[in-house]
């Protein structure tokens, strides 16, 4: 029992919870009204496609690599679902599949450049992020698109009328994720974000385990995108534009390094939803929205610099200076 | 056909031919050691047998069947195991999760049996007789002969047929490198073939059975141990006669006072070190691995804080960062010379003058020709073999990789060497050079530092010994008494025999 | 002789690259290859080019500067507006719009040197907070008209070449004696092919680092003004496609993103083969998806050419 102690407080993910429960303690004295399941199926609805994106993201930073394509990925699938889809089982399924299909090529394209030809993945995934948002606007050069009301409402409904249907995808998410982590290959994806030599030595597969990576980060970018259009009602092809930012602030916050090797999609969960609850404090205290730009931006650097400090100290601890 | 062999095995990388057509077998339970310089082939050799290279030629036999080998899980699943120079260790996983890494057991769920995992790990322990390693504890916390020993425990448990060691021993202290040497000798009782590769020549000659030497990526001799001296290895390696490892040695010491170090103490690593290099001096740093060396060729260079009074010359300095220190004159030959030493995507010309660029400087703008100069004359004073100066450093061989490494070094014009490992890993050729090297400088009335994790250098190179333990001095041993023997003997905290000319123990 | 062309390769190739790309396409659209069209895409290329200036110093050290977009909207804005047009305080204002830039990015710098944030992270996060201080401080509302001198510096010629072209000539003769001749070059260089390397010869990393981001920020700076002065006005916004091309020049041109090599010169040709193919794009009238779309293929492609056969060190 001891030793499990230990292990919590040492997860890297234990930052977020604790800013998570600060600031729900703080939202729950501002607005009472918050202490409720309504508050929190609206902040999960609200949350989603931040967690989708981000989730991407971590296994792409787990296995010490970076993707800037997101941003164009969630564009497009946004933009094409608006547009394309029509108010026919056939035509939602239809639409929805090649969407993901869309993410999950783009993220296998971005896996296979980077590994085959040695590239920065910065470089090559800065690259498909054009593409892909240039795409969009190709797609749907100015906002619009109407998806059929069937899709848009299922998406945003409440299961049994109590629970909306985000919020139980986050929870199936969280008990997938514990389930992964302890698989052979979400150790390998530690493994190789932590030293993709020594992976390879041990006979680990590190192409496909990355490209496993790039893939799902390319899946659930166009996921967040597909669900953006449910949740907005339209598309636009500058819908991913700051998604990367938060991504990856989420995720930094959630204590995972972008350096690879640790950290994890819970605390990624946790951070998401600690930058959405920082907005609405934002909001609350009546900050107009000019300044939440200043703010997200200050946001993401602070993260990060908090992470790179820390690790730095730990290294000077080691050093025993 | 013997039980292992490989055969007319080639592997050309651009510009290079590793492998030429080379041979390779052992039977059943003998232990060989595979020896060449550093380029001879052998690495190439061990990663096509490790699934790391595909031949281009060549196939590779056990017991009459031939192997086939596509990749590293492979090789190790039909029986070839290996503990690497660099270690294969991941840092932010656990101990349990690295020694079975690449072959776990999973529950029916899919995920992976951590009780499986413990209960292996312990009984691996158990056999081996390993102590003091928490299972638990993430690799990147444990210490350097720590992981060693984690290296090779992994090796041990994948039950495989053939092993190698890759200089395995480098790391290891004494009597760690004993406790190996012992494992291996039971590998062999069972019948398992051990390749060995060790440029120590006093390590191969306790336990292996036979020597295959390489050299230009071919086997050019295949000797029972009995059969083969040192002298011979060497020459086989080389392919030349050189006479005479270690050049005689003579002492140039003067009065002069270069470092002075008084109280000086760095972190936990360094405590209270008062110590004298003095001009025209070899000093020596001995002791058991990782007790302070490091950390104190590290505050020289300026790469480390530290409390204490340091002087260059009688004068009082504060060795705030590497660039303090080459300006006070005093230069480190790192270890590593890849990650270290030498830019290896830039020319020989760009790296040389790397450490130097006071001195090729006119004014605001650099001089061309003032540069040129100093080119030249580092590439003659090391004989740097290389088509030209802009030859890139990377395509050069490992020896004159180092020599141009030595090269930007000493282009500072120093007087102070800290000599940090240079051999290791390098070639018996230009380890004699190297050592011809360090006298020169000597003689030129510099001091110098030197480490060697190799006793038999520490032994055959230096005027004076300091032996360090727990980040103190333990010892000073001078001139007549230095031996491998009192080396040791000060390492661990007894008195030297012979109690001669001034020797101290502390 | 040979060894020197065999050395120069890339420089040559990609200055080939946008001579051919020119000529093929002014046999295609008439008026292309004119004095006039000429002189337009000179002064095109002058701006990216000199943005690409702190671009090249960043990559050459292995790293990237994401916060040139509204550097350079923070100079034309404020070049405009505190100059309310006129040219008589353009002798206090252009000062410190530059050194409000240079230190933008010593920030960068520090951070990124001292403090070992991430170059993508912390350039994309200055980016974001400069966008929103500006648009916070201005409410969102649009800039004034550049002042006079601004404009002519802009706009005019000189003995028939712009003055945006003299200027980039005489500062890309300034960077190629920094990057070649002068200690700072060399030390450049070293840090990006190795840090470790270079710290152990004695080189302030972190200096030399630095230094590259405070050059990046003053060169936005300075092509920030220029813009305001070619364009007579500014936006906001207006920064956001030199972010692309700057980069885009330096992929082009040969440096490779990796750090460690590079040239200048090269760099030049990226701009003028950037400005071309834009200048393709808006002449066939194709949507600025296409536009978008260009940029991440266009450097996708140089450096899939670019691939070194360098040898594999880990920083």
């Amino acid at each position: 029992m001891k030793r499990d102690k230990i292990k919590i407080t040492k997860s890297p993910s234990i930052v977020s919870i604790i800013l998570f429960v600060i600031l729900a303690v703080l939202t729950v004295v501002l607005q009472p009204s918050s202490a409720s399941l309504h508050w929190v199926n609206l902040k999960s609805s609200a949350a989603i496609t931040l967690i989708l994106a981000a989730l991407g993201e971590t296994f792409v930073l787990l296995i010490g690599g970076i993707d800037l394509s997101i941003a164009g990925v969630i564009s497009l699938t946004n933009s094409f679902s608006a547009l394309y889809m029509l108010d026919s089982g056939m035509s939602i399924i239809s639409v929805s599949f090649i969407c993901m299909l869309m993410g999950l090529g783009i993220g296998l394209l971005n896996g296979f450049i980077i590994q085959k030809f040695n590239i920065q993945p910065f470089i090559v995934t800065f690259s498909t992020w054009f593409i892909c948002g240039g795409l969009a606007y190709l797609v749907l050069p100015k906002d619009g698109g109407k998806p059929p009301a069937t899709f848009t409402k299922t998406l945003t409904a409440n299961i049994g009328g109590k629970v909306n249907i985000a919020l139980v995808i986050i929870i199936i998410l969280i008990i997938i994720w514990l389930w992964f982590k302890k698989t052979k290959l979400g150790i390998y994806l530690y493994a190789v974000g932590s030293n993709a030599k020594a992976a390879s030595l041990n006979g680990i597969n590190v192409f496909g385990v990355k490209m496993f990576a790039y893939g799902i980060s390319g899946l659930l970018a166009a996921l967040a995108g597909w669900y953006r259009t449910a949740i907005a009602g339209a598309g636009s092809p500058t819908a991913g534009e700051s998604f990367f930012n938060q991504a990856i602030a989420a995720s930094v916050i959630g204590g995972t390094l972008l350096t690879g090797g640790k950290g994890g999609a819970i605390g990624t969960i946790f951070g998401a939803f600690v930058l959405k609850m920082i907005a609405d404090i934002l909001v609350f205290a009546g900050v107009s929205s000019y300044w939440s730009t200043l703010f997200q931006g200050i946001l993401l650097i602070a993260a990060v610099l908090v992470s790179t400090i820390s690790e730095i100290i730990k290294e000077r601890k080691e050093m025993g200076a | 056909m013997a039980d292992f062999e490989m055969k007319n095995i080639s592997k050309s990388f651009p510009g290079v031919k590793a492998l030429d057509h080379a041979d390779f077998q052992a039977n059943k339970g003998e232990i060989v050691a595979l020896l060449g310089e550093n380029g001879a082939g052998k690495s190439t050799l061990i990663k096509v047998l490790c699934g790391e290279h595909k031949p281009d030629t060549g196939e590779i036999f056990f017991e009459g069947k031939k192997l086939n080998i596509h990749g590293t899980r492979s090789a190790i699943i039909q029986g070839i195991t290996a503990v690497y120079q660099e270690l294969s260790l991941v840092a932010d996983l656990t101990v349990e999760e690295n020694l079975f890494l690449g072959f776990y057991d999973t529950k029916k769920t899919g995920v992976v049996s951590y009780e499986e995992l413990t209960k292996k790990v312990q009984e691996l322990f158990n056999r081996y007789h390993v102590t003091g390693i928490n299972p638990k504890a993430k690799v990147g916390t444990l210490t350097l002969p720590q992981r060693q020993m984690l290296e090779i425990l992994k090796a041990l448990s994948k039950n495989g047929e053939i092993f190698i060691f890759d200089e395995a021993t480098s790391a290891l202290s004494d009597r760690q490198a004993n406790w190996l040497l012992n494992i291996i000798r039971q590998l062999s009782k069972e019948g398992k073939i051990i390749i060995f590769i060790s440029h120590r020549l006093d390590e191969i000659k306790k336990i292996c059975s036979k020597v295959i030497v390489y050299r230009a990526g071919k086997d050019v001799a295949d000797l029972p141990m009995e059969e083969a001296d040192s002298d011979q290895l060497v020459k086989l390696m080389l392919g030349r006669e050189i006479g005479g490892y270690y050049p005689e040695k003579e002492t140039f010491t003067k009065d002069e006072i270069l470092v002075s170090m008084k109280n000086v103490s760095s972190s936990h690593k360094l405590k209270e070190i008062d110590m004298e290099i003095r001009a025209g001096e070899i000093l020596g740093i001995g002791g058991l691995a990782g007790q302070g060396q490091n950390e104190l060729f590290s505050v020289l260079f300026g790469l480390r804080p530290y409390k204490g009074e340091i002087k260059i010359k009688g004068k009082p300095v504060n060795l705030k960062n590497p660039r303090r220190s080459i300006r006070e004159g005093i230069t480190l030959i790192p270890e590593d010379r890849g990650l270290q030493g030498a830019s290896l995507n830039q020319s020989i010309r760009e790296n040389i003058v790397m450490a130097a660029l006071n001195r090729i400087t006119k004014g605001l703008f650099i001089s061309d020709k003032k540069e040129k100069d100093i080119v030249d004359e580092m590439v003659h004073a090391f004989s740097i073999k290389a088509e030209s100066p802009e030859t890139l450093v990377g395509t050069l061989s490992g020896g004159n990789q180092q020599k141009v490494v030595l090269g930007k070094q000493l282009a500072t014009n120093p007087d102070i060497l800290l000599m940090f490992d240079i051999t290791r890993g390098v070639d018996v050729g230009t380890k004699k050079d190297m050592f011809e090297t360090v006298k020169k400088y000597a003689k030129e009335g510099k001091g110098i530092l030197f480490y060697s994790t190799d006793m038999e250098e520490l032994v055959n190179v230096c005027n004076r010994i300091i032996v360090v333990n727990e980040g103190r001095i333990a010892g000073i041993l001078y001139e007549n008494d230095i031996s491998r023997a009192n080396i040791l003997r000060v390492s661990v905290g007894e008195s030297v025999t012979g109690g001669g000319a001034g020797s101290e123990t502390r | 002789m040979k060894v020197k062309i065999q050395r120069h390769q890339r420089l040559i190739t990609s200055y080939l690259v946008a001579i051919v790309l020119f000529l093929l396409i002014s046999l295609v659209i008439p008026g292309f290859a004119s004095l006039n069209h000429i002189r337009i895409i000179c002064a095109e290329a002058a701006i990216i080019g000199i943005v690409a200036i702190g671009q090249t110093f960043v990559v050459i050290t292995g790293g990237i500067d994401l916060s040139v977009a509204w550097t350079i909207c923070i100079a034309s804005i404020m070049v405009t507006n505190m100059t309310a047009g006129l040219d008589d305080k353009l002798i206090y204002v252009v000062p410190l719009i530059l050194l409000l830039t240079i230190i933008f990015g010593l920030i960068n710098g520090f951070c990124i040197a001292y403090l070992r944030m991430p170059p993508i992270v912390m350039t994309l996060g200055m980016n974001t907070v400069l966008q929103g201080g500006l648009v916070a401080i201005t409410s969102g509302a649009p800039g004034g008209e550049a002042p006079e001198l601004i404009k002519k510096i802009g706009q005019s010629n000189i003995f028939g070449i712009p003055w945006l072209v003299v200027v980039w000539i005489v500062l890309t003769i300034i960077v190629t004696v920094i990057l070649f001749k002068m200690k700072y070059g060399r030390e450049l260089f070293a840090v990006g092919n190795s840090e470790t390397v270079a710290k152990y010869s004695g080189v302030n990393v972190k200096k030399v680092i630095l230094t590259a981001y405070a050059i990046s920020g003053l060169t936005a700076g300075i092509a920030g003004i220029l813009q305001a002065g070619k364009v007579g006005s500014s936006y906001l916004g207006m920064g956001d496609n030199f972010q692309f091309q700057s980069i885009a020049a330096v992929a082009i041109g040969g440096t490779s993103l990796m750090g460690g090599s590079g040239n200048y010169l090269g760099t030049v040709a990226g701009a003028f083969t950037i400005t071309i193919i834009l200048g393709i794009l808006s002449a066939l009238n194709l949507p600025y998806g296409v536009q978008k779309m260009a940029y991440g293929i266009v450097v996708l492609i140089s450096v899939l050419l670019s691939v070194r056969r360098g040898i594999k060190v880990k920083k």
